[in-house]
């Protein structure tokens, strides 16, 4: 059904251009001349390969192209292989939420390369919703708005879920939230810690929602209390939701599988030691970084990340900068191709810290951004929803 | 007869276990050049390889019809590269600098028909980073595709596309 001209003699990954030799070996390189064909059309194979490698934009555009390629690109499987070629720095934003309902992005590579003005690429105007981010996955925004709606976009595709499904009925307040993928049964999850304070009285309850099944679900409450103010959205990597708990005094880690509903903890890589720990995702892997203030002896940045989820032991010193300088806090949003990394540091918002120089700036931003700041990487994914 | 040609090899590793594998391996090229490689580069180059393995290694010269000496030396070159672990980014850009988009695509072609694998993944992504930005009808043009929806089919898609087409260069490549 594709109608690119085939190259009859032409087989991908096959070395039967070579396997001609056993017939004829004493007149080889004359019959192999007899047999050259021109090459300049790419087999269907190969043209998706490079197809995989193109901005999801230019993939939009190619859609003209001819029927089959429209098809392709707009091939679930087609988007889930896109998601597994290795990303570039131009396929990557972070996104926040300004004046509590303009969705924006600044590309990373602007951000890396340049210090100065940066100005934010609106995706939409959200009026009267009051929107905040909660969670960045496969190129998947969601969404969460004052009354605790839920909502899901593709800023790169331009889509939207038409529901704004509602947890509870009941005015409360939304204490820890997370959004993840559960690859085995292929779908996105939202989970809601919700508080209800009334009549002198605190009620908590965990919901969790399955986009395109379109139910809540109430499943059992963390078993463990959040200790980071900060850590309101759950990181999500491998299928599971992760927040920094305390059990017994230690800091730990509390992961939720979205598959089972299950959660579970894990053992940081250290010990705290009066550091503000945070947890971060960079290329997939869980990590943590450790942030010492200026006023203890320890004036150094950590940053460990799990190379292999779930095994502890594969807890791997990532990053050390003794003396941090630009600011004492900063949480990895990501590492560029070039060792940049990009860090969110509260106050000012944004650090760029080469890794290899230990230059440093802060990107300068006219606005206010918000503490949840989101790295995205642009996909073709329209979820069912 | 066929001329001979010899690269710029590096000598590398040349494997001291089978001595029949230090024996120079004739590459030939569809327009009848012979480039004599070291069997270390002929290892990066699946398809020969497989070839030479098959045979106990008793072949030696090997017909590569679809694939030209224009071509050759590149993928030759880059094999040598890939076999020092020098394979840069700067490498990299230097190496598809010289190469006009029809050329790279040939590039692509032989990669494939010799089954190197990262020469292949790296063709990919200088292809569609040269792709990208360029208009619909240049796209078919390089891919050999004819367009098949109808001017009606094509202009509703383009409309609903539309946001899309912003920034797109003009159709000015030497190729064309």
């Amino acid at each position: 059904d594709f109608i690119l001209i085939r190259n009859p003699k032409h087989t991908p990954h096959s070395p039967s251009p070579i396997m001609f030799l056993h017939h004829s070996q004493s007149d080889t390189v004359s019959a192999a001349i007899s047999h050259r064909i021109p090459s300049s059309v790419l087999p269907e194979e190969l043209v998706g390969e490079i197809l995989l490698r193109l901005p999801v934009k230019y993939l939009f555009q190619f859609k003209c192209v001819c029927k089959s390629w429209k098809t392709l690109i707009s091939d679930p499987q087609f988007a889930k292989r896109h998601l597994r070629i290795k990303t570039t720095d131009n396929q990557m934003s972070v996104f926040t939420v300004l004046e509590e309902s303009r969705i924006v992005s600044y590309r990373l590579k602007s951000l890396c390369e340049n210090p100065s003005n940066h100005t934010p690429v609106t995706f939409s105007d959200m009026t009267n919703r009051d929107y905040r981010i909660i969670g960045s996955c496969n190129g998947l925004l969601c969404l969460l708005d004052r009354e605790q709606r839920v909502r899901m976009c593709n800023p790169s595709i331009r889509f939207y879920s038409k529901k704004s499904p509602q947890p509870v009925s009941f005015s409360c307040n939304v204490e820890h939230c997370g959004f993840g993928y559960d690859e085995v049964n292929n779908k996105y999850r939202v989970l809601l810690v919700l508080i209800n304070r009334r009549n002198n009285s605190c009620q908590t309850l965990t919901k969790v929602y399955t986009f395109g099944e379109d139910s809540w679900k109430t499943i059992q409450n963390f078993p463990l209390p959040c200790i980071n103010p900060l850590n309101l959205s759950g990181k999500s990597v491998s299928g599971t939701l992760n927040w920094i708990v305390e059990k017994s005094g230690v800091s730990v880690i509390l992961s939720f599988d979205l598959e089972k509903d299950t959660y579970n903890e894990m053992l940081l890589p250290q010990d705290d030691g009066g550091s503000i720990c945070m947890l971060y995702v960079l290329n997939n892997c869980l990590g943590v970084c450790y942030n010492y203030e200026y006023f203890t002896k320890n004036n150094h940045w950590i940053a460990w990340l799990m190379k292999d989820y779930g095994d502890v032991e594969s807890w791997t010193e990532l990053i050390i900068i003794p003396n941090f300088r630009p600011t004492f806090f900063a949480v990895p949003l990501l590492i560029s191709e070039n060792d940049v990394l990009l860090a969110n540091s509260l106050r000012p918002q944004l650090v760029v810290y080469n890794l290899n120089s230990g230059k440093f700036y802060h990107p300068s931003i006219n606005v206010q951004l918000g503490v949840d700041l989101h790295i995205h990487r642009e996909s073709l994914v329209l979820p069912p929803c | 007869m066929a001329e001979e040609v010899s690269s710029q090899m590096n000598s590398l590793s040349i494997s001291e276990t089978n001595p029949s594998s230090s024996a120079t391996i004739s590459l030939v090229s569809g327009d009848d050049i012979v480039f004599k490689v070291e069997p270390t580069i002929a290892k990066e180059m699946e398809t020969v390889q497989s070839f030479i393995d098959e045979t106990d290694g008793k072949i030696t010269t090997i017909p590569l019809p679809n694939i030209s000496s224009h071509d050759l030396p590149y993928v030759i070159e880059y094999c040598e590269k890939s076999i020092a672990g020098k394979i840069t980014k700067e490498f990299e850009a230097e190496f598809v600098k010289k190469l006009n988009n029809e050329e790279v695509k040939e590039l692509f072609l032989a990669a494939n028909y010799l089954n190197i694998k990262k020469l292949l993944d790296f063709l990919s992504q200088v292809i569609a980073d040269r792709i990208a930005n360029k208009s619909v009808e240049y796209v078919r043009r390089y891919f050999g595709i004819e367009n098949d929806f109808t001017p009606e089919e094509e202009a509703k898609l383009r409309e609903e596309l539309a946001w899309t087409f912003t920034g797109v260069d003009p159709d000015d490549e030497d190729e064309n």
